[in-house]
């Protein structure tokens, strides 16, 4: 019996329509192509608030795929008066499919918040970028949400590449915020020795810390290892976010409360 | 896990010191080599740097080696890294050996270090080769980047250190080519997700001195999917043997 199922699973793989035999092995959009196409695409206008005490959510892996579980209506029932928007910090969906990110577009938009993503590795997958570009928008880009500096940049291969380490610097730069808060996909730090990726380098991610300890960035939001970790190093707080899990179990959010120009987080777990 | 590290430590001790006590050491088993190695570095995000490298081995019958190395980041003035490790090789014939090394990878242009300390196990068996450890990572930053005990930091990660290779042999073990898959190289340790394709040529002129030309592939990213070549390293080496 598994000698016939076998040769049939792997012709039915083969002959699959959405086989991209390049993506086993490489992303098709290098880092330095996404952020090329980033700057084409128009800028993520700024988010008016209108109070400097309030608070956000952030999401990371959430993994959606082309059926919703429920989770974005148990996240939905949990948000505040307080919630302004919502940060996901990548592999926003299963394998980036036209119909799994448009799924993601769908579910977010039911939240009823603005909501700011940036990809993950799972978002790349199969000619994933090109959808999350046409979609999503870039995957890197700053905008300033009430009194806040907000930064996505795209760490979904595990690198920033020449062209966005000169923009991340230029705009760590220039922003006068009293707050700035980054966000990317790739954890810098590794949880477990069963942990197997995380941010790749680590002579660019002491690049970053310094550039962030320099320029006074608050927090860091990260995903990715689905393991919650929180630390501060150099005065920069690095927080690795749970997973959101959308297709079902405890998923993970961060809500952080924002009070003039001070800032920290709670979490809490959406089945608890 | 401490168990584990203290059981690799009294057999590292013994390999050091036990065989002494019943055959004395006699001068001419051991063999000296000292290497020497400059090497260029094309990282995608980072921009390009020179090195300059030297290691010496000390190795006893084929069996116990000790060996420390320093290298120097040429491009911004810094120490790029150093090491000292101490090993069993080819336990009782058995093509096993165990080390534990010390590696210290400072960034100093960034104001951080990696010190690693890595014990890790090794198998050759007819040119092929497989190498599994652990990292024991301690980010240190400040005025500790120098110090080598500083291991109450904010940042202590466990990463697997791994390689697996083959190497082939010509003109009668003259030019040997070893082909390598592995996320760390003499004086580097990296990430699971930073491994890397390398070429290995030595040719040895006589049993005095070879030359070796590396060339390494380093990939980002996760395994495969998203991910991209991420840096290229071209080494050539001159090591002189005693």
């Amino acid at each position: 019996m598994v000698k016939r199922i076998v040769p049939i699973a792997i012709i039915l793989f083969l002959s699959s329509c959405a086989l991209d035999i390049f993506g086993f092995i490489a992303t098709s959009a290098d880092v330095d192509t996404r952020f090329s196409e980033s700057r084409a695409l128009s800028a993520i206008p700024d988010l008016t608030i209108g109070t400097n005490d309030y608070s956000f959510i952030v999401v990371s892996d959430l993994h959606v795929y082309s059926w919703d579980n429920g989770n974005f209506d148990r996240l939905k029932a949990r948000l505040t008066a307080d919630d302004q928007f919502v940060l996901a910090c990548g592999d926003l969906t299963q394998q980036g499919e036209l119909q799994y990110m448009e799924n993601y577009r769908d579910l977010m938009n039911g939240l009823g918040l603005p909501y700011y993503s940036t990809p993950g590795n799972h978002d790349l997958y199969f000619g994933g970028w090109t959808n999350f570009r046409d979609i999503l928008g870039p995957s890197c880009y700053t905008l300033k949400a009430g009194n806040i500096r907000l930064i996505s940049f795209d760490s979904a291969s595990g690198t920033l590449g020449a062209d966005q380490r000169v923009w991340l610097e230029n705009v760590l730069r220039t922003y006068t915020e009293s707050v700035c808060v980054v966000f990317t996909h790739f954890e810098f730090f590794s949880p477990s020795i069963f942990e197997t990726q995380q941010y790749t380098d680590i002579e660019e991610v002491y690049y970053l810390m310094d550039l962030f300890s320099r320029y006074g960035v608050d927090y860091v939001f990260m995903g990715h290892s689905h393991k919650y970790d929180d630390r501060i190093v150099n005065g920069v707080r690095y927080v690795v976010c749970e997973d959101f899990k959308e297709n079902g179990g405890n998923s993970m959010v961060i809500r952080v409360h924002v009070n003039g120009g001070s800032i920290t987080h709670t979490t809490f777990m959406l089945n608890n | 896990m401490r168990k584990g590290l203290v059981l690799f430590l009294i057999f590292a001790a013994r390999a050091l010191f036990a065989q002494g006590t019943d055959n004395p050491l006699i001068l001419q088993d051991i063999q000296i080599k000292l290497g020497v190695s400059p090497e260029l570095v094309f990282n995608r995000t980072l921009g390009a740097k020179s090195l300059a490298k030297a290691w010496v081995n000390v190795e006893w019958k084929d069996t116990v080696d000790f060996e420390c190395g320093y290298g120097l980041d040429m491009t911004h003035g810094f120490t790029d890294a150093y090491y000292f490790g101490a090993g069993w090789k080819n336990i009782f014939g058995s093509g096993a050996g165990v080390t534990l090394k010390f590696l210290s990878d400072p960034a100093g242009e960034y104001g951080f270090a990696a010190n690693s300390i890595i014990p890790y196990a090794e198998y050759r068996l007819c040119g092929f080769h497989i190498r599994l450890g652990v990292n024991f990572r301690f980010t240190v930053t400040g005025a500790d980047i120098w110090n080598i005990f500083a291991y109450n930091t904010p940042i202590i990660e466990q990463l697997l250190y791994y390689s697996a290779g083959y190497k082939f042999s010509f003109f009668e073990g003259k030019y040997t080519l070893d082909l390598e898959l592995a996320n760390h190289e003499r004086m580097f340790a990296g990430n699971f997700g930073n491994y890397g394709f390398y070429l290995k040529n030595a040719y040895a002129f006589d049993d005095k001195w070879n030359l070796s030309l590396d060339i390494g592939l380093i990939n980002a990213g996760s395994i495969a999917l998203s991910s991209v070549s991420y840096k290229l390293k071209i080494g050539l080496g001159v090591e002189l043997i005693w």
